[in-house]
């Protein structure tokens, strides 16, 4: 013959491979897991060198990162609260300190936001061992049920809060 | 004359008090008026994104005016805005469906044209190569061996 067996076997086995490829690709076959995410950054907007002492009745700034994934637009909100080490929040449950202040937007699937926040930091009677956390929750707004729903992802920040003499 | 002059007056006065009356529905020190108005345009939104319809230029805007109204609760340009992108989310809603009906016939139509890529290479191919092979050789002259 004169088109070598083997040789279409070849072409054919690639072409089919390109085709199943092209195929998933239009179709959009995916199984992806829904996720959100929350990161705390310095006053830059980096990772690192965040304030470790700061004096009460005072505000600094810090930036937020905010991911969506979840395959559809979300209204979320950053929920900041002020606590000690047994007050941070859990996978399951947030934090049971009251709110001091939040942040509200809109994100678009696989879109993300980071902004700089300034964030006061009261004095408080109660000392939290001298090891505060500034505790930011992420919540979700569920359209369904029309309440907000903590989302289970939190960071924080522990600080040294100095008294005024 | 001056009847249908008083009776525009009144009816301008009448819309502008009633636009007031929303605004400061909207002012309220907590945010929970803007969730449960944002919270009606993101389901419409959601729904939009499932049906394909690229919403993201609206989702930019919601949320320069849930920002703009964390600044300046009661704002009236934000309250406007998000009423006007209220608007624009209905009529995106009536041609959602033709959308996405479109949109899959188009995406299907592809996946079934690739698909029979394949099956079009098996059969044409070898008659392909064929054809180049004779064509190539169109002018060779056959001599019998002696």
């Amino acid at each position: 013959m004169i088109l070598d067996e083997e040789v279409f076997a070849v072409l054919m086995a690639v072409v089919i491979i390109g085709s199943v490829l092209g195929i998933v690709n239009i179709i959009h076959i995916s199984s992806g897991e829904s996720f959100t995410a929350i990161g705390l950054l310095n006053e830059d907007c980096k990772i690192g060198t965040y304030p470790k002492q700061v004096l009460e009745n005072t505000n600094i700034t810090l930036c937020i990162y905010v991911y969506n994934h979840m395959g559809r637009p979300v209204y979320y909100k950053v929920v900041y609260k002020i606590g000690g080490e047994k007050d941070l929040p859990t996978n399951t449950s947030p934090s049971s300190m009251p709110e001091v202040m939040s942040w509200r937007g809109v994100l678009d699937n696989d879109e993300n936001h980071t902004f700089k926040i300034l964030i006061p930091i009261p004095s408080y009677d109660k000392s939290f061992d001298n090891k505060t956390a500034l505790i930011f929750e992420l919540w979700i707004y569920d359209t369904s049920s029309d309440k907000w729903v903590y989302t289970g992802e939190w960071v924080h920040l522990y600080i040294q809060v100095l008294k005024r003499s | 004359m001056m009847r249908t002059f008083l009776y525009l007056l009144m009816l301008t006065l009448s819309l502008t008090i009633i636009h007031q009356m929303i605004i400061l529905a909207y002012s309220g020190d907590n945010l929970s008026e803007i969730d449960s108005l944002v919270s009606s345009i993101m389901k419409d939104l959601e729904y939009l994104e499932s049906r394909e319809v690229n919403v993201s230029s609206l989702i930019q805007r919601v949320n320069e005016d849930i920002k703009g109204l964390e600044k300046d609760p009661g704002n009236a340009t934000y309250i406007k805005d998000l009423e006007s992108i209220r608007d624009e989310i209905k009529a995106l809603k009536s041609d959602a469906e033709n959308i996405y009906i479109i949109n899959n016939i188009i995406r299907y139509s592809t996946a079934v044209g690739i698909g029979l890529v394949p099956v079009a290479v098996y059969i044409l191919l070898p008659r392909i190569y064929l054809y180049i092979w004779y064509r190539t050789r169109r002018r060779w002259i056959v001599q019998v061996r002696k």
